[in-house]
């Protein structure tokens, strides 16, 4: 079963975040930017029992890795 | 049995596209949980997560594990593979992952370690991907 913070993620759109982290919560962007950290602990301060539900938001294409 | 969805996704090359995301839950360095909503790809022979997340679950830098990866137009990722506990749905299980010393790749759910834990199945036209254990 997923959350419905996931579902949520599957349709928002985020492009005014490219290149962020954004933790959602409540199906909405809770907080964003660039130092994940950050995000964090501030998120732990406001939510101290809840789990935070991060994404990144690609700046570009995709990348395919190769391992030697 | 799980069921992850498609995102839809707008690419620079292929116009609308959607990508399938997995929510994958990690202990972090508080002993709680984190979810990380992962781009699923079987491609990837390593589940890949940037370096902040790294830095969020305790991983720590050792300069001599320090390994090179390659992808399209020989992009080089510097990379440190770590093991740790992570969750699926209701599933827990230990998996390789490649931590990048950077930030600009996205986190990948990748193959190794995880891919043989389930029989995966990927409905395109549904836009669903199906995570079913394996029985032992």
């Amino acid at each position: 079963m997923t959350s419905k913070d996931y579902n949520w993620f599957l349709t928002a759109d985020l492009s005014k975040y490219k290149g962020e982290y954004v933790i959602i919560f409540h199906q909405r962007v809770a907080l964003h930017g660039k130092n994940l950290k950050k995000l964090l602990k501030e998120f732990r301060n406001r939510h101290p029992k809840e789990t935070p539900k991060i994404a990144k938001v690609p700046e570009g294409e995709t990348l395919i890795l190769l391992f030697p | 049995m799980i069921v992850f969805r498609y995102r839809k996704e707008r690419s620079t090359l292929l116009g609308i596209i959607y990508r399938p995301v997995a929510e994958v839950y990690f202990r972090d360095t508080h002993g709680g949980e984190l979810v990380s909503l992962m781009y699923i790809d079987s491609g990837a022979d390593i589940t890949l997560i940037p370096k902040a997340l790294g830095e969020s679950l305790g991983f720590e830098v050792k300069e001599k594990d320090i390994r090179e990866v390659t992808g399209i137009g020989n992009a080089r990722v510097h990379v440190l593979i770590r093991k740790t506990k992570i969750r699926i749905g209701d599933i827990e299980l230990e998996a390789k992952i490649a931590w990048a010393l950077e930030e600009g790749v996205p986190p990948l759910l990748g193959r190794a370690d995880i891919f043989d834990k389930f029989d995966i199945i990927f409905r395109e036209e549904n836009k669903i991907i199906e995570f079913r254990e394996k029985s032992s």
